[in-house]
């Protein structure tokens, strides 16, 4: 997607998500004269993103024609595989869903051993030796020296 | 008390055994974490949040201010060595940092590295504890219209340094201002846009936001290119102590740079990495030899590491004594020390004097303990560019999790994390600045608190904000911070322009 796509459809999903706040906030209590209610500061600032929006939209439009468009230079943007991220972004929406049905050991191991598979660390023993070392570790740190409760789930 | 005793007693509480112990760790950690090129000192310090949650506020303080200097620090390490800033702060360590290296002489661009880094965070350590009580002073005075101007001041600041592009900076700016508005209205109690998600009516989680927004797009934007990861080169790192004649000579260099980084740091949200450029730069032109910087001329090492490691006093200085962050850094311990019931602002001194004075002592230690192990455990540091970021990573984004829902054990937390992660990630790719819409998230309340108090106070005449001077200046700074930077942008494109042709 070049820069001028991408801010397009930038441009259109900030307008619109600007519109929605408005929208949603109409059904907040209203103040009275001399009082703001509590749809005053959103729809301040809805306002000013559908301004804000409206300019990128409008300013990447006009600066089509022109050659100069800044390309981006950032080295946070070279090009890679945005498989891998696709991938790890699934692998974290299925632990985020089930950590607290399955219990954080299972779930948590499983989920590291799906990123090392994903990210070709070597074989399945070496997958399954890190994933047991990394759960364990966070386990004793976050349960036995934080003393936080974490998620048990049916299994552990 | 009077300022001195406070302090006295400031080091007296921080040193003890257990945050001795915490602060080396704190060091050891930030340094390893800034070393990793990925991985940065914001990144760190939004993951140990949680880790901390459970300490007394002094020790949970220190721990996030040890990773933060370490961190800084780090960087270097791979600049010199592999040619790869480990944080942004680090990109003018690269200039004459690697070419040292590559000359043999790594063992001694590490050690001046330390040295410098060492002296900028302790002169921005001093200028920290003589100017914060006299800014937080001033700032006594404040009500609702000062408030919200000041709100305005520091939101304006970040956007004016956000990148090239003004616009997605504001816009940025906006969103982070409208998840504050999440949960349930400060005035008259309703719930907005919680969408009968009870999880939502007391807001969003700040550390989720935080983690969400600086650490996970860092691993997301890993995992692309994870499969090209290769390991590090093998340095031969010699020679890193300077001798004290070296040390005595380049004493003009650091204190200036030092001065130029806790001047930076102390704007709002202007960083480490431009305060190291301003510093190289002006070294560069005071030298008498100004063309053997970019060589591997050690002048600019120092100069590069002193001002990055200055920004973290400097940055400290808005952060507790107006509540604005200096840094992406600093955004994270103001969210930190929210969560540790300190509201950062002028009553901060006030209130928390204690704390506040034992933050400035442990800045201090944090200095020293930095510069023990930093010169002692150069060649182990070295080290770690040899980690496999294809383990780290999962390590990483499980800390993400664990981490937000550890502090109000809740999974509803990590869905919120893994939401920010996904918005943080997609912003990155589409060039949006993340910073500013960590502002407007922790800044939206203070903002929307005082700009409705203030118009309840004047019945909706919103000229207040103008007739009040302390309040009119901050518009004015606002206003002229916003000028300044889309005059700097339209010289740049020019510039550019020029070049071209």
């Amino acid at each position: 997607m070049s820069t001028r796509t991408s801010n397009l459809v930038a441009g259109t999903a900030l307008l619109s998500l600007s519109i929605a706040v408005i929208a949603l906030s109409r059904s907040f209590p209203k103040g009275r004269p001399g009082v703001p209610g509590p749809s005053f500061f959103p729809n301040l600032i809805a306002g000013a993103l559908a301004l804000l929006s409206m300019l990128l939209i409008v300013r990447t439009y006009l600066a089509a024609d022109r050659e100069d468009q800044p390309e981006a230079t950032d080295p946070h943007c070279r090009r890679g595989s945005s498989r891998l991220v696709v991938a790890t972004i699934a692998a974290s929406l299925a632990y985020v869903a089930f950590v607290d049905r399955i219990g954080f050991m299972v779930t948590t191991f499983a989920f590291i051993a799906a990123l090392l598979a994903l990210y070709r660390i070597g074989t399945w023993l070496k997958i399954t030796v890190i994933s047991a070392l990394i759960t364990s570790s966070v386990y004793v740190v976050f349960a036995r020296l934080l003393m936080v409760q974490l998620p048990a789930g049916i299994l552990m | 008390m009077n300022g001195l005793e406070l302090l006295l007693s400031g080091f007296a509480s921080v040193l003890t055994v257990k945050n001795i112990l915490l602060m080396t760790c704190g060091v050891a950690g930030g340094i390893v974490v800034g070393a990793l090129p990925g991985l940065s000192a914001t990144m760190g310090v939004a993951l140990l949040v949680p880790l901390s949650f459970g300490m007394p506020t002094v020790s949970a303080l220190v721990l996030l201010m040890a990773i933060y200097c370490g961190a800084v620090y780090g960087g270097s390490i791979s600049a010199i060595l592999i040619r790869t800033p480990g944080t942004p702060a680090a990109c003018a360590t690269v200039f004459d940092g690697h070419p040292m290296a590559a000359r043999g002489e790594a063992g001694k661009a590490l050690g001046w590295a330390v040295v410098a880094s060492f002296v900028g965070g302790l002169v921005s350590a001093v200028v920290l504890t003589a100017a914060a009580p006299q800014i937080a002073g001033v700032a006594l005075r404040f009500s609702a219209p000062e408030y919200f101007a000041l709100a305005v001041f520091g939101l304006t600041i970040i956007v004016s340094i956000s990148g090239k592009d003004l616009v997605k900076g504001f816009i940025s700016a906006c969103l982070g201002l409208l998840v504050a508005t999440v949960g349930t209205d400060p005035m008259q109690g309703y719930p907005r846009f919680a969408f009968g998600q009870m999880n939502l009516y007391s807001g969003v989680s700040v550390i989720s936001v935080l983690i969400g927004l600086f650490a996970m797009p860092e691993v997301l934007n890993n995992a692309e290119t994870i499969l090209m990861s290769k390991s590090a080169v093998r340095q031969k790192i010699t020679n890193i102590v300077p001798s004290l004649k070296e040390f005595v000579q380049k004493i003009p260099i650091m204190l200036g740079s030092s001065a130029i980084g806790t001047f930076i740091g102390a704007l709002p949200a202007a960083g480490a990495d431009l305060a190291a450029l301003v510093a190289y730069d002006q070294t560069k032109r005071f030298s008498k030899t100004p063309e053997r910087f970019g060589t591997g001329c050690v002048d600019g090492v120092i100069a590069a590491e002193a001002a990055n490691n200055a920004v973290t006093g400097g940055a400290m200085i808005p952060l507790l004594t107006l509540g604005i962050p200096g840094d992406a850094v600093t955004a994270v311990l103001l969210g930190a020390l929210m969560i540790h019931g300190l509201r950062p602002g002028p009553l901060l001194l006030q209130d928390h004097a204690a704390e506040v004075y034992s933050v400035f002592a442990g800045l201090f230690i944090i200095n020293v303990v930095m510069l023990v192990i930093g010169l002692a455990g150069a060649r182990q540091f070295a080290r770690v560019l040899n980690v496999s970021k294809k383990a780290l990573m999962p390590v990483v984004l499980t800390l993400c999790f664990v981490g937000s829902y550890a502090v109000q054990s809740n999974v509803f937390d990590m869905r919120v994390t893994l939401f920010f992660g996904i918005i943080g990630y997609l912003m990155l790719k589409l060039e949006f600045p993340v910073a500013p819409m960590v502002l407007g998230f922790i800044l939206g309340a203070l903002a929307e608190n005082n700009l409705r108090l203030a118009l309840v106070m004047t019945s909706g005449d919103a000229s207040v904000f103008f007739r009040r001077p302390i309040s009119a200046a901050f518009l004015a700074l606002a206003a002229v911070s916003v000028l300044y930077s889309l005059r700097a942008v339209a010289r740049e494109k020019k510039h550019a322009a020029g070049k071209q042709q």
